[in-house]
């Protein structure tokens, strides 16, 4: 029998084929000399035309070396601050530092401490006058209103950060505690450390759970930009011999109106752009910081996307810390408002910024134009970033980001808002002459999140040394494994495999290392070497449901000392465990996600997917309200929070200037009162849906109701009607004080995060209602294998169905296949 | 010439020719194969179709790698399972039925790949996990090609050869000898004389040099004598004798010296001990019409039961173990072009075979590796399945296992020599045809994985598979019971459940050796020849051989004691000791069959019966009776006659073959056995002084003459349950003595009165109860019996006359003796007990016998008696 070749077919065709490709190379030289003939004939044309163009280009070439003015003979600096710090938000408060053993997250990155005694601190504005700070601990999520100490052994560290204006001139910590009535006051003590120095031990020798207190001086020389404060305790029991790792009444409460007090002046910043963001933006601080917007006197598409993109780079900035961002009309109000006003930025061409005259500006102004230092004007596509001060005496920072045209707003914006381009810029004032356009990262590369591939290594997640865990109490080795918001795993091909080495020592029946998914144990082994051993490995399953976008993965090493005794809680310091780097993860993961779901919306998907954020539009209606304006800032804010790139690309649009295109291609927020709203079709009622009818009105389906009055701010997501792979977010409220609603749900983390569904509904009194009004689409994107692989591990029923099915059209096709190649074979 | 065969072009692939089919199965089957045979599927080309199919495994990944939870698993695999076993009772949906155990079989190894390796367990698991693995993944290779080797079995039908005979091809045969009898090479070379076809030349390759010995050494002088026994048998017989002064290559060489010597145009090879069909040149000369047509071979069979049939005592209790290759594996590789010479039985073209350079000398399965040459080259090769030789399988184990052993080493040699998958000029499917025939033989080590593996876990706690439990069952239950229903509906005639792996365990340690030795140094190794005709007395147990099976038995029995102290220690582990124990139980039924199998069973015929039916006539006493043999062999035959015949000693016996052969010769009948079907089975013993004429002439009969062998058409189907039984009983039977079957002796049963003439001239009567031609019963009183006793020890002769009543005259006068054996046992089971002297003074049954020398002059006579004793003549069991 002889098998057919196609290769072999096609090769002859092919060579059948040849003769009729003699005449090419003919045939390409024609085409060749054709088109340059047509090149030359339009170069010439165009070259015309466009003399002038390339004349004032090529000079523009030469101009672009700027001379520039004459700098300051002294370096400009920001007034320090002639006011007391003003009464912060008080949820935000100190969080505990994760354990010491463990990865240890910069120190900075804390929260903020609140005032208590604020009111009493606010003195009157006087030049050089020192200013008191009191930061209570009680307003950590985590310490709430306990902070207990337990077992023989205690710590536990709290964070806090020096604002970089402050120049402390004392500090003193002040702990409140009570404890446990079974302890040996002898031999039971607290001790305070700050950075590591031990700072002051006290005795636990209350009686009858009175409260103590304890005044630990803090030396200013202790005090870092960012600190930590450590309570130990030590606890002996009174009454036994030896003390039990497990004995419950050792116990110490630090209460949670202990308090750091802080006695400081206030000092003042260089104004120099290579310590930027301070003095404008301070991310040390401990309170809110404030920034107020000068709004143009036209608002087009520019100034939006421009403000957008600095609210949002604001964002990423403050991480967690609180920011208030707020529109001014003009520089010269009130002396009272103006510390609220905190720092003043001001976007826009001179034209558009009439301010800008009033300043103190290295350029000169002539007319609208900058001037360089040989009095020419500056060409409108340089940007002009100028670090200054206004205010009566000069102490508000003012940042100007500036130029003759508005492509040059918007390049000094974006020198801003790019990280590379932000590190080399210095001195008080920097004209932006080109911008690198940085390219945008993929979809999937999500920083703080699992990085792309199957195959990963613990490096791959950010820990790139071996960890060792030491003691019997050591506590779990964490790893951050947040899945994208976008994905789904397969609910069994993902396997952990931990390489881990452990020590002598430990009881081999009592030790165990573990695995735990945000606290589910995933799996276990005993650690059954009594002389140590080195290089094990352990696989688990990660069960691809439970890996969420917030997950956190524990390797626990649960060691145990070989003669344990009550007494040997103190003997464990030789039982060590490490787990090594090439600790490995095979992970089956594929994009699959349902839209519209406002439960992604809290990591910022689908906006910050690609995370410069370059496939979102805010979309406005014509001249917006400072309502609208300030949810605008807010959105950019909360996007530039929730994202992280080398670069912001967010757009904003009023509702004039947004293009079909725009309209079908990006994801589109679109804000404003329901009146002025910009996508009015978005907000139509169908059958299912909730919306907003005309002033004082709501549908809902069939339902129809006016309510009186509706201070309701309403979120909503919906599938882009424009492309169904986008979706559109709607912010809206039926007047003014929804939309602060809506601002204020955006800004503040607590509320934020509780959203969920597809419609939010935000009352003024911080309620929330969650609505699902639409079937969500799910969107994955599967090749046709994993698509049919997970349609059967969903309906598994059908499985021995279609094996029979695939073996009976098998059976058929190779029945087909005997039936050809029979006649070759008996006929011979 | 192109005669189709008569086969139903509708019939389906991938199946044995339907015999057992039902209606609802057959419907099934049709409509599939009407429903691919319509548009669109029946305007595809066949590279179309090639590529649909591939196309459709692509599509059934998903299939095989969803993932569902362990009890949705044990559903489908539940309904999976059972739809197969349903399935495997239709031989025409075995496609449909492979097709389900590949889906099953890659499931289930994704499965053990992705989830099952042992491998951070330590190096030791790691090392036990990926042997298991290697080992299943072996398994799963030579299931996949002998699912693709034998997707559809073709039945040929011999061709018509031309009328005149002088268009017929010359046929050498070659019947290479080297030190066989003398005699069983004449059986081969007269089998050879008279095959049917005008146009052929008889040569007998001898390569039994004597001087192959130093001069002086006494074997020498005995193959000069032998040597000259087969030169008179050449001369005798009409054939030629070639020699030659040298032994290169062996048998390889002896062909290749002979065929520059001769000048037919094909060259029928065989064996010394294959005695060819009288029709074997006629059924396969056809063929050779197309000139592609490199070989045409016909099975091999053997008429004396193979080793493990013998020791095993299943002897026509299952098929022999080179059924399966003859049956359906030579017949699925010919259906892809890819059957392959086997030695002997095989008609070759010498010029395409000279094209080559003669057979292939290079390893020591020279026949495989010729056959892949000619395969490169693109030459073309049938498989002719009816059986048209009888041989000789090997009768001991011992040269079993060195004729495996060469073959063994014989295929690694190719596979590592001249690696088929990677051979220019062969076909996809030749590939794997060839492929699967040299990676079978690598089954040793495999083997003995599966016997360790459960061993490993129960005593040494080393762990292969890890997380072993119903989780690994659920995916490998289905998998292991659909191969093996796949393998049951292809194979139920020839191979039954579960002996392949009682064959693979006992040669397992065997061809592990050679084939791993074969893989690094493929040079090594000589032909040996495999010896056979021999025969066994006792029963014998090779201890040396047997070592390395005896460790393994006795550490699966073993194992089994670890079973409770692992269910007290831990209880939790009970999954996976459950199904290590059903797995080291399984093992261990395997293990005792194979190790049996080293246990020799003693011959207990001298020569082998065939189960022929052949006409035969039976004339004594000048009578003659009609009977068709049940079984013949060269020293006696069973006799099946109609009605219950009294028969006399000794008669002459005249069997005709199925042609032209007939052979006349003497016989005495050994047993009769009067069936309840109205008919006597006889036994008869030929004469022991034969001519060598009637000798020639009997083999002829037995051996050549034959239409079909009665091995053709297999009679027995596979029950796995019973075959299972079968290996794990065979203890019981093995130890138990094998007893010739008894003897019923047919007599009239008459009531007439014989006197008994006393030597002192006395006469005393009695009660004559029973009479044949040999002798008769007398009922006597006890002191008659007393001095009948006295009679036989000192003249055992007496005179008797035979009366039909009392007061009527004498039918005739008689001598007879009284054997003195039965008094012995008269004495010894009737002890005179006081309850029984009553009866013993009655009557007590005495046997008399015609003596044999006498049986001339009195036979006739005492014909005669038996005639006028009972006209009804209704012999019947007596005593």
């Amino acid at each position: 029998m002889s098998f057919p070749r196609p290769h072999l077919r096609l090769a002859r065709w092919l060579r059948a084929q040849q003769p009729r490709f003699r005449f090419r190379p003919l045939l390409i030289w024609g085409c060749l000399l054709l088109c340059s003939a047509l090149a030359v004939v339009s170069v010439t044309q165009a070259s015309a035309q466009n003399l002038d163009r390339s004349l004032e280009q090529r000079e523009n070439q030469i101009i672009r070396q700027f001379s520039l003015p004459r700098p300051p003979s002294r370096p400009p600096v920001a007034p320090a601050r002639r006011f007391a710090p003003p009464p912060v938000n008080p949820r935000a408060a100190p969080r505990p530092a994760e354990p010491k053993s463990t990865a240890r997250q910069p120190a900075s990155a804390q929260t903020p401490a609140s005032a208590k005694a604020s009111v009493s601190a606010q003195a009157k504005p006087k030049p050089n006058s020192s200013f008191t700070q009191v930061v209570q601990f009680n307003r950590s999520p985590v310490v709430g209103n306990r902070l207990r100490l337990e077992g023989p052994f205690a710590e536990t560290r709290l964070a806090f950060t020096r604002p970089a204006d402050w120049n402390v001139k004392s500090a003193e910590a002040v702990i409140r505690f009570r404890h446990s009535t079974a302890l040996d006051s002898s031999e039971s003590n607290l001790t305070v450390r700050v950075n590591d120095t031990s700072l002051g031990s006290f005795p636990l020798n209350l009686r009858d759970t009175n409260i103590g207190e304890a005044r630990v001086p803090v030396p200013a020389g202790v005090l870092q930009d960012a600190n930590e404060i450590a309570i130990i305790a030590q606890h002996k029991n009174a009454t036994q011999n030896c003390t039990s790792a497990d004995d419950l009444t050792l116990w110490t409460e630090v209460l949670p109106d202990s308090q750091l007090v802080f006695q400081y002046e206030a000092q003042p910043l260089a104004l120099d752009f290579g310590r930027y963001p301070r003095p404008f933006f301070d991310p040390l601080n401990l309170g809110t910081s404030h920034l107020s917007y000068r709004v143009p006197t036209t608002l087009d598409g520019d100034w939006l996307t421009a403000a957008a993109r600095f609210s949002a780079h604001l964002g990423r900035l403050a991480e967690f810390r609180p920011l208030d961002q707020s529109l001014i009309r003009s520089l010269s109000p009130l002396q009272s408002r103006l510390q609220q006003w905190g720092s003043i930025v001001i976007i826009g061409t001179p034209a558009n910024q009439p301010d800008l005259k009033n300043l103190d500006l290295p350029f000169k102004l002539v007319g609208d134009q900058f001037l360089d230092g040989n009095g020419r004007a500056l060409p409108p596509d340089v940007g002009v970033l100028v670090a200054t001060t206004t205010g009566a005496e000069q102490y508000l920072p003012v940042l100007v980001a500036s130029g003759n045209g508005p492509q040059g707003v918007a390049k000094a914006v974006q020198a801003l808002v790019q990280s590379p381009d932000r590190a080399i810029t210095t001195g008080e004032a920097v004209l932006i002459d080109r911008v690198d356009n940085i390219p945008t990262p993929s979809e999937q590369a999500w920083p703080g999140y699992l990085p792309p591939g199957n195959s990963l290594t613990l490096a791959d997640l950010g820990i790139r040394r071996d960890v060792s865990l030491r003691g019997s109490n050591a506590p779990p080795l964490a790893i951050n494994f947040r899945a994208l918001p976008s994905e789904a795993f397969d609910p069994r091909h993902n396997t952990l495999t931990v390489r881990y080495s452990y020590g002598a020592q430990l009881d081999p029946r009592r030790s165990t290392i573990e695995v735990l998914l945000d606290g589910v144990s995933l799996g276990s082994r005993s650690l059954d070497s009594p002389t140590g051993d080195s290089r094990r490995s352990l696989s688990v399953t990660l069960p691809g449901n439970l890996i969420q976008p917030d997950s956190q993965l524990q390797i626990a090493l649960r060691m145990r000392p070989q003669s344990a005794t009550a007494c040997t809680a103190s003997a464990d310091q030789q039982l060590v465990g490490t787990i090594h780097t090439d600790t490995s993860f095979e992970l089956s993961r594929y994009e699959s996600f349902e839209l519209p779901d406002l439960a992604l919306l809290r990591h910022g998907f689908p906006f910050a997917a690609p995370q410069d954020l370059s496939r979102t539009t805010l979309v406005l209606p014509e001249s917006p309200s400072d309502a609208e304006l300030e949810l605008l800032l807010a959105s950019a804010e909360r996007l530039g929070r929730l994202s992280q790139a080398a670069s912001v690309k967010l757009n904003a649009q009023t509702q004039n200037s947004l293009t079909p295109q725009i309209q079908a291609a990006q994801h589109l927020i679109a804000l404003g009162s329901r009146a002025r709203f910009p996508l009015p079709e978005a907000l139509k009622a169908n059958a299912s849906s909730f919306d907003l009818g005309s002033s004082l009105s709501r549908l809902r389906g069939e339902t129809r109701l006016q309510t009186l009055p509706d201070r309701q701010g309403v979120i909503a997501e919906a599938l882009s009607p424009w492309n169904r792979e986008r979706v559109l977010l709607t912010l809206t409220a039926q007047n003014e004080q929804g939309l602060r609603q809506v601002r204020e749900f955006l800004r503040r983390d607590n509320r934020f995060f509780q959203v969920q569904g597809d419609t939010v509904l935000i009352d003024v009194d911080d309620q929330i209602k969650i609505l699902n009004r639409q079937t969500p689409r799910r969107i994955e994107r599967l090749n046709w294998a994993q698509q049919f692989t997970r349609f059967l591990a969903q309906n598994w029923y059908l499985l021995p169905f279609i094996t029979v099915l695939s073996a009976l059209l098998l059976f058929g096709i190779s029945h087909a296949f005997v039936q050809r190649a029979l006649p070759g074979r008996e006929s011979l | 010439m192109a005669r189709r065969p008569r086969r139903n072009r509708n019939q389906s692939p991938f199946s044995a020719p339907a015999t057992t089919a039902t209606p609802q199965a057959d419907s099934l089957a049709i409509g599939i194969e009407r429903l691919f045979s319509t548009p669109p599927f029946n305007r595809l080309s066949l590279a179309q179709v090639v590529g649909l199919m591939l196309l459709l495994v692509l599509i059934n990944i998903p299939l095989v790698v969803a993932s569902v939870q362990i009890w949705q698993q044990g559903i489908i695999a539940l309904v999976v399972t059972l739809l197969g076993l349903w399935l495997s009772r239709f031989e025409r949906l075995r496609g449909l039925l492979v097709w389900l155990s590949l889906l099953v079989t890659f499931r289930y190894l994704y499965y053990r790949t992705v989830y099952t390796l042992n491998l951070d367990s330590g190096p030791v698991d790691a090392v036990a996990s990926l042997l298991l693995y290697l080992a299943e993944v072996y398994a799963v290779v030579t299931l996949l090609v002998s699912y693709f080797q034998n997707a559809y079995l073709l039945e040929r039908q011999s061709p018509p050869l031309p009328d005149n005979p002088a268009d017929l091809p010359k046929v050498d045969v070659y019947i290479p000898t080297y030190d066989e009898d003398v005699n069983i090479v004449r059986e081969t070379a007269l089998g050879a004389m008279a095959l049917d076809y005008p146009r052929k030349q008889v040569y007998v390759l001898d390569d039994g040099r004597p001087d192959r010995y130093a001069k002086g050494d006494a074997r020498r002088t005995l193959a000069q004598q032998r040597r000259e026994q087969l030169r008179q048998l050449c001369q005798e017989l009409g054939c030629t004798l070639i020699t030659r002064n040298n032994n290169e290559h062996a048998k390889a060489g002896n062909i290749n010296q002979a065929m520059a010597k001769t000048d037919g145009n094909l060259i029928l090879i065989l064996d010394c001990d294959h005695i060819p069909a009288r029709n074997l040149l006629k059924d396969t000369v056809g063929f050779f019409q197309d000139r592609l047509v490199f070989m045409v071979q016909t099975p091999h069979w053997f008429y004396n039961p193979d080793p493990f049939e013998r020791n095993l005592l299943a002897a026509g209790q299952v098929p022999p173990a080179n059924e399966l290759f003859y049956k359906v594996i030579q017949k699925g590789n010919d259906f892809w072009n890819s059957a392959f010479f086997c030695g002997s039985a095989a008609v070759v073209r010498r010029s395409l075979l000279q094209e080559i350079g003669g057979i292939a000398v290079e390893t020591v399965t020279e026949d495989c590796h010729t056959s892949l040459r000619l395969h490169k080259r693109g030459y073309r090769s049938v498989y002719y399945g009816k059986t048209m030789v009888a041989g000789l399988a090997p009768d001991s184990f011992a040269s079993l296992v060195g004729q495996q052993v060469r073959w063994a080493r014989g295929m690694a040699q190719i596979l590592r020599l001249e690696n088929p998958l990677f051979a220019k000029g062969l076909s996809l499917p030749q590939r794997i045809c060839y492929f699967s025939a040299t990676f079978h033989f690598f089954y040793g080590i495999p083997r003995i994985v599966y016997a360790v593996a459960p061993v490993l876990f129960l005593l040494f706690g080393i762990n292969p598979i890890r997380g072993l439990g119903l989780e690994t069952a659920a995916f490998a239950v289905p998998h292991l019971l659909l191969s093996t229903a796949a393998s049951f509906s292809a194979y139920k005639r020839v191979r039954f459940s579960f002996w392949s792996e009682v064959y693979e365990f006992a040669l397992a340690f065997y061809t592990a050796w050679v084939t791993s030795l074969a893989l690094f140094n493929p040079k090594a190794g000589s032909f040996n020849v495999t010896a056979k005709g021999g025969s066994l007395k006792q029963r014998l147990f090779d201890w040396q051989s047997s070592r390395p099976l005896l460790l393994l038995t006795g550490l699966s029995l073993l194992s089994l004691f670890a079973i409770p102290f692992w269910l007290i220690l831990s209880p939790d582990a009970w999954q996976a000791v459950l199904l290590n124990t059903i797995w080291n139980v399984y093992n261990l039924s395997l293990l005792s069959g194979a190790l049996l199998v080293n246990l020799e069973q003693p011959q207990v015929r001298r020569a082998h019966r065939l189960a022929r039916e052949l006409n035969t006539l039976i004339h004594a006493e000048g009578r003659s009776w009609v009977g068709k043999t049940v079984n013949i062999s060269k020293l006696g035959a069973l006799v099946k006659l109609e009605g219950w015949q009294v028969l006399p000693q000794q008669v002459e016996l005249e069997i005709f073959g199925d042609y032209s052969a007939r052979v006349s010769l003497k016989a005495s009948v050994v047993r009769v056995e009067p069936r309840p079907d109205d008919n006597t089975d006889v036994s008869f013993n030929f004469a022991p002084d034969l001519s060598q004429l009637q000798q020639d002439n009997l083999a002829l009969v037995i051996y050549s003459d034959v239409r079909q062998w009665y091995s053709q058409e297999p009679k027995r189907l596979d029950n796995p349950l019973h075959s299972f039984w079968m290996i794990a009983s065979t203890l019981i039977r093995a130890i138990r003595d094998p007893q010739p079957a008894d003897s019923h002796r047919l007599r009239l049963s008459v009531d007439a009165v014989a006197h008994l003439h006393w030597p002192d001239g006395n006469s005393t009567p009695a009660r004559l109860t029973a009479i044949d031609l040999n002798g008769l019963r007398l009922e006597l009183p006890p002191d008659i019996v007393r001095r009948l006793e006295l009679q036989s020890r000192t003249r055992p002769i007496l005179e008797l006359s035979i009366h039909k009543r009392a007061e009527e005259s004498a039918l005739g006068r008689f001598i007879v003796s009284i054997p003195a054996s039965q008094f012995h046992q008269v004495r010894s089971t009737a002890r005179p007990e006081s309850s029984n002297l009553v009866t013993l003074r009655q009557a007590i049954g005495v046997e008399l016998e015609f003596p044999t020398r006498l049986q001339p002059r009195q036979g006739s006579h005492i014909q005669t008696v038996l005639y006028q004793l009972d006209q009804n003549y209704s012999p019947q069991v007596v005593g």
